[in-house]
């Protein structure tokens, strides 16, 4: 009984990952976003060969996000240099590979608290769930969140070993680094930095440095005045801490004074 | 089921129930997926042109469209990047 259902399983999962690679194979990207954000900028790289300063301030394509995060198309356009062309299609296949190593990432979390039927049951429930197949290499093939969830099981999958080692921290350090310049989303996993079982002093230090990217890249639009889009949730934030600083800097300098002219009576 | 489980209370049985009916219809699911799976197989071995229909990037050329300000030719040589200009 035990083998059937283990092979029942193996099955249904094999079934899944068959599904998201005939969609990669038999079907164009359909993605909206795929066609006008993420392939879209790594074809101004490939134009511009480089930086593509003119793409980021062409008012025509203010609906691409001009100021994403660059990490994705920039992996994009290296594919297309390794290509020798401009290939959306080819780039794709990289898709079903993660939603593999998703499963399998998966499949390793659960087996340390379960056995192998259990853990298959739950992995290809897990493979069963819409947004990721869609992700996978059906309809949404070509965005950037399945590279931000493998990231994330990546995440997990170190944070579940027992024994925890600063080189450990470094790679999770620089899976939020990688993960900030994917999608803005990514820098929200610099918050488990905080919790590590490491000194506080280290901790500290590992989540101000994986903050590094995003604040050179928010620099780099500030710097290069790239023009904010529909979605300016960084530029925002950054222009609160800009103007709490603003308002507390002289608070804070009058309450120097105050405390230098005081004199207990 | 013989791969242990045992139910103990009434709450058990039922979540039970509703998981392995979740599991059924998942399965149902897989079996749409197969269905999909073996058309698009069966639909790109009887295509003749396999290349032109599966290749998305082989497209037929683009028309010169004549009166095209810069911006409008710069978003055209976008939009036709990564297409072989099939005559």
């Amino acid at each position: 009984m035990q083998k059937i259902v283990t092979v029942l399983f193996l099955l249904l999962i094999f079934i899944n990952i068959s599904y998201v690679t005939t969609g990669v194979l038999f079907h164009p990207v359909q993605s909206m976003d795929a066609i006008g954000i993420w392939f879209f900028k790594a074809k101004a790289f490939y134009i511009e060969q480089g930086f593509p300063n003119n793409f980021l301030h062409n008012a025509n394509y203010a609906y691409s996000h001009q100021r994403y995060p660059l990490g994705l198309p920039f992996i994009i356009f290296l594919f297309y240099r390794l290509m020798g062309g401009v290939n959306d299609h080819s780039f794709l296949i990289l898709y079903p590979i993660s939603y593999c190593l998703i499963l399998l990432l998966v499949y390793k979390i659960f087996r340390r608290h379960t056995n192998t039927i259990y853990s298959l049951i739950f992995v290809y429930i897990y493979s069963m769930f819409s947004p990721l197949i869609a992700a996978g290499g059906r309809i949404l093939a070509g965005n950037a969140d399945i590279f931000l969830v493998l990231v994330e099981w990546i995440f997990i999958y170190i944070l579940y070993k027992k024994k925890f080692s600063i080189a450990k921290c470094i790679l999770i350090m620089i899976l939020v680094m990688i993960a900030s310049q994917i999608k803005f989303e990514g820098i929200f996993l610099s918050g488990i930095l905080l919790f590590l079982p490491v000194s506080r002093k280290l901790r500290i230090s590992l989540f101000c440095v994986s903050l590094t990217p995003i604040i050179l890249w928010t620099w780099v639009t500030i710097a290069f005045k790239i023009p904010t889009d529909t979605h300016p949730i960084v530029p925002s934030l950054f222009l609160a801490i800009e103007q709490l600083v603003h308002f507390l800097g002289p608070c804070f300098i009058i309450s120097i004074n105050q405390t230098k002219n005081f004199t207990p009576s | 089921m013989s791969i242990g489980i045992k139910a103990n209370s009434i709450f058990l049985i039922i979540t039970i129930r509703v998981f392995i009916l979740l599991l059924l219809i998942l399965m149902l699911r897989s079996f749409i997926y197969t269905k999909r799976i073996l058309s698009d197989i069966v639909k790109f071995s009887n295509s003749n042109s396999k290349v032109e229909d599966f290749l998305p990037y082989i497209k037929p050329c683009l028309t010169e469209i004549q009166g095209l300000t810069d911006e409008e030719k710069h978003i055209l040589n976008y939009r036709s990047l990564g297409t072989i200009c099939k005559k």
